[in-house]
């Protein structure tokens, strides 16, 4: 039996299955913590307990026909009923998973009361489960083997990978508000193209001649300036109102959060009266704060005021002022006639000296956010490269624990799939031989360095690095110069890519290039390595040589099923019984329904083990006889 | 930045990196990168610059290692190995990729610098081969042999040159002396620069022949029809004549080569050997510089077992001396001309060519009763050529 204080709280484990409706109504299935096997004949629904489990603890294969057949085998099977999971998490916690037949898996704590656990999101454990050729099927996809990897240090891992996607939504936020400032920016720019020429002709008027030129240059002047002295007034009105409203939108805020934040519940509970002190002090705050942003509304709205009765002094001033112009510009005939051209021309470069200033704003912003840009960018690398850390360390683990017979590496970013996609679709309106573009660019620039490259308008980097001839950088740099596929180059996901590989006889083979067993066979024992989860494995003797049965995997649980739990559906009777297996399950059916005949230990179950697995005691005893033991 | 700071920086920088590697920024290793490729390129590889080279290789951060990898086309040869061989094992694709492509790179740049020395490695093999297969007297002989060849024969070169050069100056110094006095004659500058022309294409052509002659023969070979080569080679050694105002109607030409005759070969290569081989028969009958005595050229040709073509040419014109065919059957360039106007190199380049095609050129003659050169080229290449 299992050594309880030796194995507690270092691994997640499966308690019990029971099952309430179908195929296996009633049934119960008490595990141990060590190694368990269910055997039976043929349809006597060993795989379906194992499905059950899977679906019960919402752990459906990620591939859509995979998940299709669970689905259908777990409907057909459960007919409406439902399936109950207890569960012990290495801390020591224990729940109950319960899930009806085409409901969501709920998780109750031990009164059975619901909680909001998640099961998808990763809320109490993952379970490992392979279904018949599951195991050969990672041997033949990266992604799998990936998957496989990442599982060794699934917390850390998804921890990561969510960083990432805030990162990268934090990126996408970041590129969504440089697009329109930009464009702003460079519609800006491409009108103030006019102010030289406007300069240009107000510089004429003040080189004519003519009597009083000086004076008549200097009226003019003055005029511009009132002109803008207006505008200011404009501008300042404006910053206040802005202010104003994003400061008015502020109060009563906490005030409002409060009453969401601080339930009924809790204020009743047995902390009321810490919470209720709690809510009081933030109320205060609340109270207080709403106080000194109104006194600050006033103040804005005095100000503004002020700058009204400002204002009207300053039109007055200007009034006069502009009857003064009006009357040395009578004065002199051929002045007059230029007065109301130059009138305009100042009145155009105010305008435009004005949105120079708004376009330097801009620059201002965007620079601030392309710094943005570039240290969230950082940080992605950084994460990437966290990320591979840790994955390299469990190929490390892999190779320390199963060398030289397997071994396994991985290459950073080795599948650049995404981003040659990425590469062909901005490409795919330009009339090049697309696919041969993208990936000898994809071979040699990796995507930010592209991006940088582009926005540099480096064609010669394009035709040097990438071997493009020069009519293909120029289409290349055309059809990506400030797209938004730029942004998109910096963020595009860069898978890294595994390679686990088999040591036949000396000769290290690519688990693709392998026979079917040979693939069981090199990826069944990393399966059976340590690991905090529970590992459920229908049939893993499937497709693999008795002497291997004994060799490997018997050999791995013995290490192992002290220090993870292990549900194996056998055939193979080396498994339970030289895996020396803490309990045996054994199913039969008539048919219609299935149920345990028998329970309990290799001795206890001796009987159904030689019938099931040997093939009876007659043909055991004959075998042995011939084999002269 | 002057070269010397750069220099004092990196070694404070090594070993700041190698107390700590994050003692600097990734992004700064990066610049730190681009500082040493830029020390590379402009001053060349320092001792310095590539021992930074190799700690930055080891980088945690890919992008510097990557950067690292782009700067292997600056790395001398020598430092190269260790470099890229640290670089090919890395663990990140576009590290990786980069260093294939600076390997691909190199690849590359060796094969044209081989090609550049090709030539005398050719020479230095086949000096290996005869020392392997003679002896090593025998290998010093021949490389003694070549040697006095190549004076011979730019000892003759130079003094065809200077043959022409002279005349040359002495015509311009003359031009120049006439422009002293008053009133220019048109008709003595028209004179002297038009024979200063000639002699200006005659050193065209002698350059142009020992271009032809010391270039290797092509080696792709195609199949032709032997009348078609010889039709060609024909025309063009009287559209030469043509051109030079000389006029070859007195000498008749016969030219009988059976329809059906081919030989694999390189076009251009023999077109030309069988024009210097006709272009002497003519000149057999040469009497002054314009002007030819009336005579026959005749070229025939058959096939030899089915193996081989003949082709040849007999004239019955000036012929040469004992002295002179021995002179000639040396087939050394610029020294046997009967100099109407050839270089002396018309024969010498026949025969390379079509030896380069595993043939033969043998010629006879007898002083005043005529020439004839045979030419045997095999069916089929195989031999010969480059």
């Amino acid at each position: 039996m299992v050594d309880k204080s030796a194995s507690k709280d270092t691994f997640h484990r499966l308690q019990s299955v029971s099952v309430v409706g179908g195929f296996l109504d009633g049934q119960r299935f008490d595990l141990s913590d060590g190694l368990n096997c269910v055997i039976g004949a043929r349809g006597t629904g060993k795989t379906t307990v194992l499905e059950f489990v899977r679906y019960a603890m919402d752990a459906l294969p990620a591939d859509g026909a995979a998940r299709r057949r669970v689905e259908s085998l777990v409907e057909q099977n459960l007919a409406g009923g439902r399936i109950e999971v207890a569960v012990r998490t290495k801390d020591g916690l224990s729940y109950v998973v319960s899930r009806s037949a085409g409901d969501e898996p709920v998780v109750l704590d031990e009164h059975r009361n619901p909680t909001d656990i998640s099961l998808r999101s990763g809320g109490l454990f993952k379970v490992d489960i392979f279904s018949q050729n599951e195991v050969e099927a990672i041997a033949d996809q990266a992604s799998s083997q990936l998957d496989l990897i990442d599982n060794f240090e699934a917390d850390r891992i998804a921890d990561i990978e969510h960083r990432i996607r805030t990162l990268k939504a934090d990126l996408a936020a970041n590129a969504s508000k440089i697009t329109p400032l930009q464009q702003k920016a460079d519609a800006i720019g491409d009108e103030l193209n006019a102010l030289g020429n406007v300069n240009e002709k107000l510089k004429a008027f003040k080189t004519e001649g003519g009597d009083d030129a000086d004076a008549i240059n200097q009226a003019h002047g003055l005029k511009a300036l009132r002109d803008r002295e207006r505008r200011a007034v404009g501008a300042t009105n404006d910053l206040l109102a802005e202010l104003y409203r994003a400061i008015a939108a502020n109060v009563g805020h906490i005030g409002q959060r409060l009453a969401t934040i601080f339930t009924d519940d809790m204020l009743k509970g047995p902390n009321g009266s810490l919470v209720e002190e709690m809510r009081l002090g933030l109320q205060t705050c609340s109270d207080d704060v709403d106080r000194l942003l109104r006194d600050a509304l006033e103040r804005i709205q005095a100000e503004g005021e002020t700058v009204a009765a400002k204002s009207g002094k300053l039109d007055l001033a200007h009034k006069q002022q502009d009857l003064k112009f009006q009357e040395l510009i009578e004065k002199h005939k051929e002045a007059q006639g230029k007065a109301a051209e130059r009138h305009r021309l100042e009145k155009l470069r105010n305008d435009l000296l004005a949105k120079q200033r708004e376009r330097d704003q801009l620059l201002e912003q965007l620079k601030a956010l392309r710094e943005e840009r570039t240290r969230l960018l950082r940080q992605l690398s950084e994460l990437r490269d966290e990320r591979f850390g840790v994955r390299q360390t469990i190929v490390d683990r892999i190779n320390a624990a199963l060398s030289p017979s397997i071994k396994a590496s991985i290459i950073q970013f080795g599948n650049p799939e995404e981003y040659r996609a990425l590469l062909e679709e901005a490409l795919k309106d330009n009339r090049l031989r697309r696919n041969v573009v993208a990936g000898k660019v994809a071979n040699a620039f990796w995507p930010a360095e592209l991006a940088e490259a582009i926005k540099q308008r480096d064609t010669q980097a394009l035709i040097d690095k990438a071997e493009l001839n020069a009519d293909q950088a120029d289409k290349v740099m055309a059809a990506m110069v400030g797209s938004q596929v730029l942004f998109d180059l910096e963020t595009v996901e860069l898978i890294d890519l595994p390679k686990i590989e088999l040591n036949d006889n000396g000769t290290l083979k690519e688990t693709g290039a392998l026979s079917t067993g040979q693939k069981c066979t090199t990826i069944l024992p990393i399966l059976l390595m340590d690991s905090e989860n529970p590992l459920l494995i229908d049939q893993p003797e499937d497709n693999l040589d008795n002497r291997f049965v004994f060799e490997t995997i018997v050999e791995s649980i013995g290490k192992i099923k002290r220090r993870r739990q292990l549900i194996f559906v056998t055939h193979n009777p080396n498994i339970p019984v030289l895996g020396d297996a803490d309990k045996v399950f054994v199913l039969d059916s008539d048919g219609t329904t299935a149920r345990k005949v028998n329970e309990g230990t290799v001795d206890h179950c001796k009987d159904n083990i030689v019938t099931l697995l040997e093939g009876g005691e007659d043909a055991f005893k004959r075998r042995k006889a011939r084999y002269s033991y | 930045m002057t070269d010397q700071p750069a220099q004092l920086d990196m070694a404070q920088v090594m070993s700041q990196l190698q107390q700590d590697r994050e003692a600097l920024d990734w992004p700064e290793r990066r610049a730190l990168v681009k500082v040493v490729a830029d020390h590379l390129s402009r001053v060349g590889p320092t001792e310095a610059a590539l021992s930074l080279l190799l700690v930055l290789a080891e980088d945690p951060k890919w992008e510097v290692r990557k950067d690292v990898a782009d700067c292997l086309v600056l790395v001398p040869d020598d430092d190269f190995p260790r470099l890229a061989a640290k670089l090919s094992q890395d663990s990140n694709l576009f590290v990786l990729k980069a260093t294939e492509r600076a390997l691909d790179r190199r690849r590359r740049g060796q094969q044209t610098a081989q090609k550049k020395r090709r030539g005398l490695d050719q020479v230095q093999d086949q000096y290996a081969n005869i020392e392997k297969m003679h002896g090593t007297i025998a290998a010093e002989k021949a490389r003694q042999m070549a040697e006095r060849l190549y004076d011979v024969l730019v000892g003759a070169t130079v003094h065809d040159m200077r043959n022409i050069l002279g005349p040359l100056k002495s015509g311009i110094a003359a031009l120049l002396g006439h422009l002293g006095d008053n009133g220019v004659d048109a008709k003595l500058f028209e004179k002297s620069l038009t024979k200063m022309g000639h002699q200006a294409e005659m050193l065209e052509r002698l350059l142009e022949d020992m271009r032809a002659y010391s270039q290797p023969t092509p080696s792709d070979r195609r199949r032709e029809r032997l009348v078609d080569v010889v039709k060609e080679a024909h025309g063009i050694v009287l559209d030469a004549f043509h051109a030079t105002g000389r006029d070859p109607s007195r000498v008749r030409a016969r030219i009988d080569v059976p329809e059906n005759l081919t030989a694999e070969m390189s076009r251009h290569q023999i077109v030309r050997a069988v024009c210097n081989v006709l272009k002497n028969a003519y000149e057999a009958f040469a009497n002054d510089p314009q002007t030819f005595a009336t005579g026959e050229v005749c070229l025939t040709a058959r096939s030899v077992n089915g193996e081989r073509v003949e082709v040849v040419v007999v004239d019955n014109g000036m012929g040469l001396s004992a002295d002179e065919l021995e002179e000639v059957r040396r087939f050394v360039p610029g020294g046997t001309s009967k100099k109407t106007h050839g270089t002396g190199f018309g024969l010498p380049i026949a025969k390379r060519k079509i030896e380069d095609h595993g043939g033969l050129l043998a010629i006879d003659s007898e002083e005043d009763k005529g020439t004839r050169v045979t030419i045997t080229l095999p069916v089929d290449a195989g031999g010969g050529g480059e």
